[in-house]
């Protein structure tokens, strides 16, 4: 086995030491021009998307050479259990992606350790290993596509997926790519065995095969209907891409001007003073509140979810936050030294939450910068070099963003919209909000937020339309409040929405396969922490949808007991496989046809021919 | 018996006076009516802007130093005025100010960021002294007349938390040695010098008060005197050779005069507006650093001078320059002489040689264009209408100051009338001053002016001021405006049917008054960002970042109360919110034009297009301009020549006035963009009359 893997790293060997420098250079060349540790996520996607490629490309290469027929007879016959064979070539595998992928991550994490004063935090010595897991993941999906049987091997690819989609962040990124690649493995090893693309016959190998086919058939399902909803645009009656959306309707909605918006959700209000707030939106600027603070930005996620640092222009200091230290760490933008730590008030207390720089609030001095962190919003002061609370939100609640409106400040957190007074916020110690409106809805709907001032308060429009286009958002609507001067809220009025899509559209994800929605849902969030911009209204799901579902349901286990009929197996099996497809739906059918052939049809009697 | 004997004369001597300025008034309507017509001139015409910025004489006045704008830069010129030829200093300069260091070997460049020092003999170089601004809001106070080259700086210490902790009054020499003077609490308001530099006065703002503290040699201190913040009570920065001190007071809240403290504390009245009308508005130093020469700018433009040489020397300067208002500095050799006046664009610079009397004029540059850089010329001070000092007297008997200009070779008595407000309230229309260039336009048009200095005002002593109580509602602050316009009227200038209010800020809230209250009199009204409900604006003003910016001085809440206007009296602020504009917009029913900024931070712009969209609901006919980039004030070309033609476009539509030249297509495209509501069609091409309501 061992001189297995060195015969089989020596092949690789000349390859993967180019690619490591290679990976090297480009790694110095990144980190020459800009901190590789504090890039948003997209950068991280590119690099992780070359690294998948990497392993993926390997584990076709590698299988693909040995799968020829005689190279297979040849590898196999040999003194070794196949078992130990196909562990041999993945610790090759497995060595090459490690020198080639993380090696190269590792230097370059040290340089940045050792030979510079960039922030180094656990997060970022934690990214090789993450690389290393994509690489490796991809690395088995490689060698499955190619070992498993060519009707079904490309349906490791959902690993994948699952990998690009989960929402884990930070370690817990790193347990979610663990799994998968756990997962990847086991069934590398299903499919290295000798009798190449023969069905797996144990009921844990069959499901290592069958679950990950049924994810497949069920992204195919959804693939083929976004191709389909290609051909609605392409007829020109979506409602997404109609010239003139459907009237009341969320499309008509999300496309208005602000000003229009607070104007349509106006429209019904009966309030005597209705008609003078017309006139005013009509004349005045209407104010969208948008998140400029990404909530869930934990401690120790890989990638930065918002930006992590700011300038002092005046002192010439780059101040980037660190996840260890929970404090900002300056360095010099002269001299590139490390020039201190800057932490909350004159103690340089560690931040409760990671914190971020916000938009200014108007009136600052200059190189000073406003920065929240949780449900705080804190002021650097340039001269003193220190940073002090100015406004704290309830406990447990997220702030997500300011934005100067008259003379006052408006701070929008996950559950409520607030309003300051300008002249203390920025002076004053921690002062009480003049006005408070808790939001109307669930925060995973909120669309749009507007405000238009008025003489004695504002008006303020809530739009729940984020996901009126799915099935996890609340029917969409649309509800107007006042708020005076002395903190009374009112609600104005209140605007039901038209969903625009029909229910099959919305609930495209659920009916096809309900259980596997529910897988899909599970891994997805596996290890990941609630994010407030997930609370979502979901209604019930309506029983059209409901009767469709179990419909194909119905018809899925009536199909696929016929299949299994026609399949070489125990009557106990094709009763599993019949209620499996009946759980599962469609997606079970396909897996079934797709893994088991059917049996050859019995010969009939042989009519020996009269010899003459 | 007795005590009737004084009243009798103030009553004689005031029937005197009435009769006596009324006459004098009668006379130069008259000599206006003679004067021949002037031309039509083109409104860029009156926005012009000058090229010379800034000018200050050397201590020995061998040169002028100044700022010459070229297109959109500034550059730092010097000006030898024994051979007068000019050289570039700086071809690119953010400064504001320039001024000598006592010993004339450095000129100091001030802009809001440093202070810069240039060696005027090149042989030191040159050199930034301090910074300005920063978090501390060091500011530049002035130059240290004690020391050969040294600057005063006052700034303002934060803690660690951010919290301002003090006050520091500093002098930075001109190689950046800084010595701190006084650290106090309380903010630095004024100080004193001895000959040898050290501070031997110092006044602090405490409480509400303005109080003095002497300092001794050994820096003992005691207190001396102790002022109402509102009071005028400015120390001279520097010690006579005797020892004595200066400073200028107010006498129980009469016009501001010039006191001498002596050792021994007791003090003497020196000098002070000869009519005792106007307050003290500028002192000259002389060339051993003492005042000279005292300033007045608020009925009339006058000079006066503290020693006979300087008399007889601005009697030399009157001679040459009669009727003008002017700015002096004092050099050794030769004074500088700034010429301005109400019918005067920009300042003229002469050069006075004290020794000859010789004055000739300098740094006579063009003007440019507002909008470009273009060469343009003044327009002629004999075609302009003429800054008419007008007095009257309200209906409780306090006697009032205002200015009046009527188009010249006109029949006063036919010409619409238009009274332009002034902001503030606590501001003037000064004598000698054109101003924004918008009385002289509007006359130039065809109208005459009247610019009321209605109680409230500055510049006539502190009673003059504090007199209105806080009534500035519909109350006595509008009556004096409006008894003033009837004065005006009864004295024959303007046609009573043709009667338009405008002003900006405090002047345009008076103009919604106007129309609101006054609807017989004022027949439209523009106003130009204007509080629609005083009290209202007051209280939104306390809760905005603007209130620290008012509040320098005083905190804000404070300031108000010590005007009459405290937030927190719900007696005052509730009589002037039942008669603001907002609240009474349904009666108001004249054409209004209402001019707002975007981004004003003194008057809420929600206040007005809330009491704007009242009035469209009523249907009234409004027009509103709002400029999203304009502040509180705006200094863009095209949003003040915006002004100008739309409250023309108005006046000439409404009131009969000559019609505005048509706008180009900057102008146009601007008013387009930015006028929300036109149902007086200011924004469109039209030229039709509408009659006169």
């Amino acid at each position: 086995m061992r001189d297995l893997l060195k015969a089989e790293w020596q092949r690789y060997r000349t390859w993967v030491l180019l690619y490591a420098l290679a990976h090297l250079l480009v790694l110095a060349f990144f980190m020459r021009i800009a901190d590789l540790g504090q890039q948003p996520l997209n950068v991280r996607r590119l690099f992780g998307a070359g690294y998948l490629v990497t392993g993926l490309l390997l584990g076709l290469h590698q299988m693909g050479t040995w799968r020829r027929p005689n190279q297979w007879l040849n590898l196999l016959h040999r003194p070794v259990a196949p078992r130990r064979i196909a562990l041999a070539l993945f610790a090759a595998g497995g060595l090459a992606l490690l020198v080639a992928v993380v090696l190269p991550l590792f230097l370059a994490v040290a340089w940045q350790a050792f030979g510079s004063a960039r922030i180094v935090d656990l997060r970022h010595v934690l990214l090789p290993i993450g690389a290393e897991w994509v690489a490796l993941c991809a690395y088995f999906v490689g060698v499955y596509g190619m070992l498993a049987d060519r009707h079904y091997s490309a349906s490791a690819l959902v690993l994948l997926l699952w990998i690009v989609l989960a929402r884990a962040s930070g370690p817990a990124a790193l347990a979610v790519q663990a799994v998968a690649t756990a997962i990847a493995f086991a069934m590398a090893m299903v499919a290295f065995r000798p009798d190449l693309g023969a069905p797996p016959r144990s009921v844990l190998a069959t499901c290592l095969v069958a679950v990950p086919l049924q994810v497949a058939v069920y992204t195919l399902i959804l693939v083929a209907g976004f191709v389909v909803e290609m051909g609605w645009i392409m007829l020109g009656t979506h409602p997404g891409n109609m010239p003139v959306p459907p009237a009341g309707g969320v499309t008509e909605i999300v496309r208005l001007s602000p000003r229009d918006r607070m104007l349509a959700g106006l429209k019904d209000a009966t309030s005597p003073e209705a008609p003078l707030w017309r006139e005013q939106v009509a004349l005045s600027e209407v104010r969208t509140l948008e998140r400029a603070v990404a909530p869930t930005t934990h401690r120790q996620d890989m990638s930065n979810g918002s930006p992590m640092a700011f300038d002092d222009s005046d002192a010439r200091i780059q101040w980037t936050f660190s996840h260890d230290r929970m404090r900002y760490e300056g360095t010099s933008v002269v001299t590139g030294l490390h020039v201190g730590e800057l932490g909350v008030g004159a103690n340089d207390a560690p931040f409760p939450a990671v914190a971020t720089p916000a938009p200014n609030l108007g009136h600052p001095e200059k190189s000073d910068t406003i920065i929240v962190a949780g449900n705080t919003l804190y002021r650097y002061i340039a001269s003193t070099k220190r940073i002090v609370p100015r406004l704290a939100l309830p406990a447990g609640e997220h702030l997500l963003t300011t934005s100067a409106i008259g003379g006052s400040v408006a701070v929008l957190g996950d559950r409520a919209l607030y309003f300051y007074d300008s002249r203390h916020l920025l002076n004053g110690d921690m002062p009480a909000p003049r006005q408070r409106l808790a939001i109307p809805g669930h925060n995973g709907d909120l669309g749009t937020i507007e405000v238009v001032e008025l003489v004695d308060g504002y008006l303020i429009s809530f739009a729940f339309t984020a996901q009126a286009h799915d099935m996890r958002g609340a029917s969409p609507f649309q509800s107007v409040w006042r708020v005076d001067d002395q903190g009374h809220t009112t609600l104005v009025a209140t605007r039901t929405l038209m969903a625009d899509y029909p229910p099959v559209y919305r609930y495209r994800a659920w009916w096809p396969s309900p259980a596997i929605h529910a897988l899909r849902e599970a891994s997805v969030g596996l290890f990941a922490t609630d994010d407030p911009q997930d609370d979502n209204d979901t209604p019930p799901i309506p029983s059209s949808v409901r009767t469709l579902a179990f419909m194909l349901m119905g018809a899925s286990f009536l199909v696929g007991l016929w299949l299994a009929s026609r399949r070489t197996m125990s009557v106990r099996t094709r009763l599993a496989w019949a209620f499996v497809c009946g759980i599962v739906g469609v997606p079970a059918v396909a897996c079934l046809w797709l893994m088991l052939p059917a049996a050859e049809p019995e010969p009939g009697p042989r009519t020996e021919p009269a010899h003459a | 018996m007795h005590t009737f004997r004084p009243w009798l004369g103030a009553l004689v001597a005031l029937a005197f006076a009435t009769a006596s300025t009324a006459k004098d008034f009668a006379l130069q309507l008259k000599t206006e009516a003679a004067r021949p017509s002037a031309p039509h001139f083109p409104r860029a015409a009156f926005l012009q802007r000058p090229t010379i910025e800034e000018a200050a004489l050397s201590p020995d006045g061998e040169h002028v130093a100044f700022l010459r704008r070229r297109g959109d830069d500034t550059g730092l010129w010097l000006l030898d005025t024994d051979r007068g030829v000019e050289q570039p200093l700086l071809a690119r300069s953010t400064a504001n100010r320039l001024a000598w260091t006592h010993d004339g070997r450095w000129l100091l460049v001030i802009s809001p960021e440093k202070i810069f020092a240039l060696a005027t003999d090149r042989t030191e170089g040159a050199h930034v002294v301090t910074s300005l601004g920063d978090a501390e809001r060091r500011e530049f106070i002035d130059v240290d007349p004690s020391r050969p080259a040294s600057v005063i700086v006052r700034e303002r210490r934060h803690d660690a938390m951010g919290r301002p902790t003090d006050w520091v009054l500093s002098r930075i020499d001109i190689d950046g040695r800084t010595q701190v003077l006084d650290i106090d609490p309380d903010r630095v308001e004024g100080y004193v010098l001895a000959r040898d530099g050290h501070l031997a006065y110092v006044q602090h703002l405490r409480g509400d008060a303005l109080v003095t503290t002497r300092v001794d040699a050994n820096g003992h201190r005691v207190d001396i005197l102790r002022c109402g913040v509102l009071r005028r009570c400015a120390w001279w920065p520097l010690l006579d050779k005797d020892g004595s001190a200066r400073i200028v007071m107010d006498s129980d809240g009469m016009p501001s005069r010039l006191h001498r403290l002596d050792t021994d504390g007791t003090t003497m009245d020196i000098a002070g507006d000869p009519n005792g009308v106007a307050d003290i508005e500028a002192i000259v130093a002389s060339d051993d650093g003492m005042p000279a020469l005292l300033d007045y700018r608020a009925a009339h433009a006058t000079t006066q001078a503290l020693d006979d040489t300087r008399a007889v020397r601005l009697m030399i300067l009157r001679r040459a320059l009669p009727d003008r208002a002017l700015s002096i500095d004092i050099g050794r050799s030769r004074w500088l002489v700034r010429e301005r006046n109400g019918d005067l664009q920009g300042t003229r610079f002469h050069l006075f040689d004290i020794v000859d009397g010789s004055l000739r004029e300098i740094l006579a540059d063009a003007p440019q264009g507002a909008r470009d850089a273009a060469s343009r010329q003044w327009l002629p001070a004999a075609d302009l209408a003429r800054q008419l000092p007008f007095t009257w007297t309200a209906s409780d008997g306090m006697r009032l100051h205002g200015f009046v200009r009527v188009p010249p070779g006109k029949d006063a008595r036919r010409v619409p009338l238009v009274v332009l407000v002034h902001g503030g309230p606590w501001a003037n229309v000064a004598a000698g001053d054109i101003g924004s260039g918008l009385a002289v336009f509007l006359a130039n048009r065809g109208y005459a002016v009247f610019e009321p200095n209605y109680r409230g005002s500055t510049g006539f002593g502190t009673n003059y001021m504090l007199a209105p109580r806080g009534d500035f509602g519909n109350g006595r602050v509008q009556r004096d405006i409006v008894e003033g316009t009837r004065a005006v009227l009864a004295e024959g200038v303007g046609d009573s049917d043709k009667v338009a209010i405008a002003g900006a800020s405090f002047g345009g809230y008076s103009t919604l008054l106007g129309v609101t209250w006054q609807p017989d009199l004022f027949k439209l009204g523009v106003a130009v960002v204007p509080p629609t409900d005083f009290a209202w604006d007051i209280a939104w003003l306390a809760r905005t970042h603007e209130a620290d910016v008012l509040s320098r001085k005083l905190p804000y809440e404070r300031w108000m109360a010590a005007l009459s206007l405290d937030p927190s009296d719900d007696v005052t602020m509730s009589a002037l919110h039942a008669q603001s504009p907002l609240a009474n917009a349904a009666r108001m029913s004249r054409p209004v034009l209402i001019v707002a900024g975007g981004e004003d931070q003194r008057v809420a712009l929600r206040g007005v297009l809330g009491y704007a969209a009242t009035l469209r609901l009523l249907g009234r006919p409004l027009s509103l301009l709002v400029d999203p980039s304009a502040g509180h004030t705006s200094d863009a070309p095209l949003a003040r020549e915006a002004i100008f033609h739309a409250m023309a476009v108005m006046f000439h539509r409404h009131l009969g006035g000559d019609a505005d030249d048509p706008p180009d297509a900057a102008l146009r495209d601007y008013l387009t963009r930015n006028m929300r509501l036109d149902a007086n069609e200011l924004a469109q091409e039209k030229d039709a009359t509408i009659p006169a309501q």
